[in-house]
Parts: structure tokens; sequence; C-alpha cells
């Protein structure tokens, strides 16, 4: 596959400062010291891709996009994207890379939506047919028609987000980087945002990615980049991570609330009237004791689920902590 | 890709201009109250000057028409200058990560940095008035045209140089200070020195203000020139100086982004 | 919510001592522009100011901008902008008490790290002796002018509901007070229909009339116009502030969401 990000050994610090100590006196004395970003992160993405940069706030995400996209200088370490040394050559990177910050919007705010992309048009040179085109394209796949003429002011947080992804794609970029896009956008706003995603990287071969601390926004990436720290700390596919942590199962039963049940199957997550959630091993849903539980009369109705990806991360951050 | 030249820039700029004045005019009424009252900016000076030179005469060597000249275009000068490069905005985006969103489009960072800051844009009506000002000056002193566009021209020159030694004094104030603060009273000073014959305040303040921070190129020393104070070699040098200046700076403002760290995220 | 502004400001203490530093620079260029003044009409004094007058004239003012020139409009302008309005009208106080505690704290650490230095300077270098009732006119007329300077800022403060961005507005207000105050030039220099005209409004009280007490130059009869008619304007100012305030309440709206 080609490679179209590589990064070797990127190492990143800032110099920054905390109070000396407490009580009123402590805003005139300041502890400076060097809080490492990055520590020698080296992976690389291939073209197609969609990867996810999981972490923490604080990890180092948002210092790596800078990074990739030529904002910061790392301190060490070679970075290659779409053949250019993004700090080195920020231009011409710039033609071929879209960036949503999900932070800062880059919409003009008293002005529909529409003008912003008139504004990208022009300054990535795009030909007007092309832009057409493409505005037509995105403005169906993300739902747009009724509030792309608006001022953006009157947008809620979810349309002005698919505003700003637009914004960052008109001119066709090969690589997309999305810096926490989906931070208080509503459900229906970041599902259009995934399926244009998934689109794109069908029809065009665009590579996605993104960085988040939200666990269900990598429902469709190929791979995870874990950051902790600083520290790259897993890299591999979203899958890989789920079988770290076992074959577990949550299965939900609601039952006549009367009924003795024998429900020791696993751990018990919930218990309520009528109600109960229970981690279990996967084998154990074949077991003859567990077939005959569900035919039961007093059972009222049963789910089976994965586990959520946040309880996994939950404990692997809790392994981390203990080894950092 | 698209290798970007000066055109290009300044389209850029030109572009950016006509959507901050779009955005700008969104709200009517209230973007024309803006634009009416920053127009009473240009007549402190204008009031300041006529009260000194009714109870005084002045300033030695200097007429109350020349004096008017010399602070209506340090008016439009650093008018012009904000107007591109608002010290405190620049700062402020910098400390809050916003700039950083135009870093990754295919421009130069001082081009960006210029065009889309959205700076002070009602300063264009104050600049507007000094310009009434200077018009009116210009013309009870009988300076023939020939002389306002060398004049201007030369102005020209040391304002560029100037704006890109601010930009240039504003990515290091952020870096030392974090902090838009002394931008902002290094600029309030400028408009006081900028507005009085740079001899008055000595030689070592007229050497700070000629050399150091250099706002004499676009105001003191052109019309020094144009009042026939200074000689026709003198005025060269100085737009030598100027473009020295401007070129210095440029890369120093280069140097000094490479160590940006970005507010935010 | 005091004690809470002047930690916070004073996080940003290198901001006020950069302030400080361009105050008495600016203090210094006006006294050497006065210099050149003076001494290019060779005379000691201009309409009853001497040269050593005009240098402890401008150093009490420089000293009285960190008074004056009040931090309200945009502690109201920001919380306008970042929508956090709304937040801070649901509080307990009510919001123009609330929003003059934020501006006081600035203040105050403003009146620390710049007013009394400059104040200091003034009286080391000016021989001027101080009577107990010199000090307690000035006491009167700095806290006048004090609370005018504040409800001038909360007005404009108000407009930022309408305009959002008031700092154009705002550095026209300022550069009015200080022009028509005194600020700039000695108000005893304009003619004489212009001074009796500006004694009355409010801005003499800002600072023409503490720096003039203070030098000894001002006539007591113009002292007591001058405290007369910051009272009144006084009561005034706080009328249209109320009914600003009640009218922009009913609007209130935040930005985002």
């Amino acid at each position: 596959m080609e490679k179209v990000v590589e990064v070797a050994n990127v190492s990143k610090s800032f110099k920054t400062y905390e109070r000396a100590s407490s009580g009123f006196l402590a805003s005139f004395r300041r502890h400076y010291y060097t809080k490492k970003a990055l520590i020698s992160v080296s992976f690389s993405i291939g073209r197609g891709q969609i990867v996810a940069l999981l972490g923490r706030n604080g990890s180092g995400k948002s210092t790596l996009i800078k990074i990739l996209t030529g904002i910061l200088y790392p301190d060490s370490g070679t970075v290659n994207v779409l053949g250019f040394n993004p700090w080195k050559e920020r231009m011409k990177l710039a033609w071929n890379i879209g960036v949503v910050l999900g932070a800062h919007s880059q919409m003009y705010w008293n002005l529909p939506a529409y003008d912003t992309f008139e504004y990208m048009r022009k300054i990535y040179k795009v030909p007007e047919e092309e832009f057409k085109k493409r505005l037509a394209y995105f403005v169906d796949i993300l739902d747009l028609k009724d509030v792309y003429k608006e001022p953006v002011r009157t947008m809620s947080l979810g349309e002005r987000m698919k505003c700003n992804f637009v914004a960052s794609t008109l001119h066709m970029p090969q690589v997309v980087f999305l810096d926490e896009p989906t931070i208080g956008v509503d459900m229906m706003s970041k599902a259009a945002l995934k399926k244009a995603m998934l689109e794109m990287r069908a029809k065009y071969g665009t590579t996605f990615i993104l960085t988040t601390h939200i666990v269900e926004d990598i429902s469709i990436v190929d791979r995870v980049l874990m950051l902790h720290k600083g520290r790259l700390v897993f890299d591999g596919a979203k899958e890989k991570l789920e079988h770290m942590f076992g074959n577990k199962r949550v299965v939900e039963i609601k039952f006549v609330s009367d009924a003795k049940l024998n429900l020791n199957f696993g751990k018990v997550l919930y218990m309520g009237t009528g109600i109960t959630r229970l981690e279990v091993n996967a084998s154990v849903l074949k077991s003859r004791r567990f077939i005959n539980l569900l035919s039961s009369k007093s059972i009222i109705d049963y789910s089976v689920s994965t586990p959520g990806l946040s309880e996994l991360l939950a404990k692997m951050y809790a392994n981390l902590e203990k080894v950092h | 890709m698209v290798e970007i030249t000066l055109i290009d820039s300044i389209k850029y700029y030109l572009i950016n201009q006509v959507y901050a004045w779009k955005s700008f005019f969104a709200y009517r009424t209230q973007s024309l109250l803006w634009l009416f009252y920053s127009a009473f900016t240009g007549i402190f000076s204008l009031i300041t000057i006529t009260v000194i030179y009714n109870v005084s005469s002045g300033f030695p060597g200097w007429s109350y028409y020349q004096m008017l000249i010399l602070s209506s275009t340090v008016v439009m000068v650093i008018d012009a200058i904000e107007y591109n490069v608002n010290s405190w905005d620049v700062i402020r985006s910098m400390r809050r990560g916003m700039l950083d969103m135009h870093m990754v489009r295919p421009y130069g960072l001082a081009t960006i940095m210029i065009s889309t800051q959205s700076g002070a844009k009602t300063l264009i009506s104050g600049f507007a008035t000094s310009l009434v000002i200077f018009a009116y000056a210009a013309l009870m002193l009988h300076l023939s045209l020939a002389y306002i566009i060398v004049f201007l021209g030369i102005v020209a020159i040391g304002t560029y140089a100037f704006m890109m030694f601010l930009l240039m004094l504003t990515v290091l104030s952020y870096h030392l200070f974090k902090s838009g603060m002394f931008m902002e009273g290094l600029i309030g000073t400028l408009s006081v020195v900028g507005s009085y014959p740079l001899s008055v305040f000595g030689t070592i303040i007229m050497l700070l203000f000629s050399v150091l921070v250099p706002i004499g190129i676009a105001v003191y020393y052109p019309a020094e020139l144009v009042f026939g104070k200074i000689n026709i070699v003198f005025s060269i040098a100085i737009i030598l100086f100027s473009l020295a200046i401007a070129f210095v700076s440029y890369k120093l403002f280069y140097v000094l982004m490479r160590n940006y760290t970005s507010g935010g995220g | 919510m005091i004690t809470i502004g002047i930690k916070d400001e004073l996080a940003y203490k290198l901001d006020y001592i950069i302030w400080l530093f361009f105050q008495f620079i600016n203090a210094l260029l006006m006294i050497l522009i006065w210099s050149a003044i003076y001494l290019g009409m060779g005379v000691a004094s201009i309409r009853g100011l001497s040269l050593p007058e005009i240098y402890v004239y401008f150093f009490i003012i420089y000293a009285l901008r960190g008074v004056v020139l009040t931090q309200l409009p945009e502690v109201i302008e920001d919380d306008v902008q970042e929508g956090s309005i709304a937040t801070a009208y649901i509080r307990p106080l009510i919001y123009p008490i609330q929003v003059y505690m934020r501006g006081a704290a600035q203040d105050l650490i403003g009146m620390l790290f710049i007013t009394v230095p400059l104040f200091v300077i003034a009286m080391a270098i000016s021989h001027v002796t101080l009577t107990l009732i010199t000090v307690v006119l000035l006491i009167i007329e700095i806290l006048i002018g004090y609370v005018l300077a504040n409800l001038i800022g909360f007005i404009v403060g108000m407009t930022a509901i309408k305009l959002i961005n008031i700092s154009s507005l705002e550095a026209i207000i300022w550069s009015t007070v200080l022009l028509l105050g005194g600020g700039i030039v000695p108000l005893n220099m304009l003619p004489q229909i212009v001074q009796q005209i500006l004694y009355l409004s409010p801005f003499a009280i800002m600072l023409y009339i503490p720096a003039t007490t203070f030098l000894g130059t001002v006539s007591t009869g113009i002292i007591i116009t001058s405290i007369f008619a910051g009272l009144v304007w006084i009561a005034l100012l706080a009328v249209i502030s109320f009914i600003a305030w009640g009218k922009v309440r009913r609007q209130i709206t935040s930005a985002g969401g």
C-alpha cells in the first residue's frame, strides 16, 4: 500500500509553568518545567485508510496533527506527508491536505456558509464548474441544502461542523486531518460526517486521520493509534483493541419481576426490578444452562452486546497509568 | 499544486478584504455607526495641534500646517498598519489557536497574517479623516502634486517596512510575554512620538525611533524631505534603510514563527 | 468576587508592569513635548502653568488614567462575545453589581501598579506641600471621577449587547474623556468659554481638577463647581445606566450554541 504519512521518532516538548505553591503570593512565583508532548512517535499511514488517533486530553494528539500539517516544528524526528516535509514545504503540502479543527471554525460567522465555500474556491483556485459539482455532492451527502445559504451564526453546532468539513474538502485534498471534529455535535450530524468520510474514501481514495477522545467516533475507522502521555502505546486494527480484553459480552435480561431465577453466569453489572445486566464470557452464551434460562417463561426479553469500547479503554488507561 | 507568486499573494490579500468587509457589513446599521464614530479618531490630533499653536508658537522650525501634515500622516500610517496587523488581534489569535486554521493554507505566513487578521476595519474611516486634514494642510502650504506624490510614496515604503517590523515584533512579543499589552503600549507611544518632530525628544529618543523602532522612516523623515529640511541623498538613504528593515524583519519573522507553539488543543 | 478578580488579574501581572512602563514613558514624552514648546517660546509659564508644573501635571494625569480608564466596557464586551452573559445573568448578584466587581478588581490592580507609583513620582518631583484640605478634596474628586468613569463605562458596555464589538466606540469615548478632561492639553489653555463649559461637564473632574488641585493652581470656586457638577452627572448617568440596563435585560442573547 502506498504510504501517505510516514512519521519516524518524532518528539516535541513545550516549556510551561505552574504556580510554585498555594496562597495569595503564589501568583508571583512560577515553577517552569518542560512538558514532553510527544516522545519518539513512529508510524505510517497508507492511502485510503481511515485512522483514529485516540487518547485522553493532553496525550499529544493535537500536537501531532499540528506537526503533520506544518503548523508546528518537532524537536527531533522526520515526517513525510505525501512526499513533503510539512514544516519546510508547508505551502506545497497545503494544496493537498484539508484540516478540520473542531475547536476553531473557519466559517465566516455573519455570512452564509456558501460565502465561505466561495472564498475557499477562490483561494484554492478551484474552477467554477468543478466547484459547483463538488458543492452539489457535499450538500447532498451531508444534507445541507436547507442551511448552506443561511448565515452560519443561525446554524446548530452540528450544521456548522458539517459546513466546516465541506470548506476543508472542497479542493479535494488527498489527506484530511480532523482534530476533535465531533465535540458537542449531535448524533445525526456525526453520522452524516462519518458517511461522508466513507464515501470520499471509496470514491476518491481520500485518507482521513481523525483525533478524538470520544470512543464512539471510531466506529468507521480501519486502524487506531493511541497516544498516552506523548507515547504511541497502541497501533493496530480496532478489532485488535477489543480482543485485547478477551471475549466478554454484556447480556441484558428482562424478566417477570417476582420470578426466582438463577443468574449466576458472570459479573452483575446492574440489578433492578425485573431487569439485570451481566458481563459474561462468550462461551457462556452457548452453554445449556444459559439456553435453558432464556427459554424460561419468566424471561420477557434479552439482548447480547459487546462491552463498550469506552470501558475497554478505561481499563487500558488504568493499566497505562500504572506502567508510565 | 500551484506555485504561489506575488500576484497570487496580492489576490489572496484582496479576497480576504472582500470577505472581511462583507462580514463587517452583515450588520448594516451597526457597521455604519462604527464607521461614523471611528472617523472622529482622526480629529483628536487636529484639536491638539490647534490648541498648542493657539497658546504658543509651537515647535521651532515647524509651522502649524507642517505640524498638521506630520500629525495626520502618523494617524494614517498607524491606522493603515493596524488595519492589516492589529497586534492585539494577532496575539489573541495565536494564544487561542485561531491562527492554526489559516496556517494550513497554501500561502506565505506573513501574507496569511496580514491578510486574515480581522484587524480594525473601522480604522479606515479614521484614515479618511486624517487624509482630509492632510489635504487641507497641503493646500494651505501650497504643496505641489509632485511633492505630495513623492511624500506619499516614501511614506508608503516606510509604512510597509514598519508594518513588517511591527509584525515581527508582535510575534516576538507573543513568545516573550504571551500578551498583547507590550505592543498595545508601544503603538500608543508611537502615536504620540510620531505626531511631533522627533527632534523635540532629544538625540537618544530620536535615534531610538529612527533606528531601533523606526517610525521615523514612515513619517518624520519623509516630512523633513518634503519641507526641505533634509537633502535628496539622505532621503535615498532613508528609502534604502526602509527596504533593509523590511527585509530583515521578514527574515526574523520566519525565524520566530519556527518556535510558534499555538494555543488551544 | 473582587478577591478572585484580583488573583485572576495578578496572573497577568507582567501586563501591568508593561502598562506602567508605557504610562511612565508617555508621561516623559509629554514632558519633552511641552518642554520644547516652552523653551521654543522662551517663556517661564503659559496660561499660568510653569514648566515644572507641567511636568507634575502630566505625571498626575497619567496616574489618574489608571483610575479613569476603567475596564468595565471590556468586561461586558467579553461577556457578550463569549456568551457568558447569560450565565452571569442567572447568578444571585444582579449583573451590574457583578460586572462592576469584576471591573473593580482589574481597576484596583491598575491603580496599585500605575496610579500609586506615578503619584509618588509626581510628589517627588514637585515642591507642593499637601494640606489636609487638599488631600480630602483630592480624595473626593478622584472618587467622583472613578464613579463617573464606571457609569460611563457601564453605559458604553451596554451597547455591546447590540454592537457586539465595541472596541472602536470605547477608544473614541476614552479619547474624548482624555481630550475634554485635560489629559492631552491642560484645560486652562483652551478658550475661556470652552473652559467654563468643560468645568460643568463630567470630564474635568476626572483629570484636570484633581491634577490642578494637587498643584494648587485652580481656584476654590472652580473646584466646588466641578464637584457639584460631578455629583449631578453621577445622578444623571446613574438614571441612564438604570434605564439602559432595564432595556438590555430584556434583550440578552448570547453568541454560540
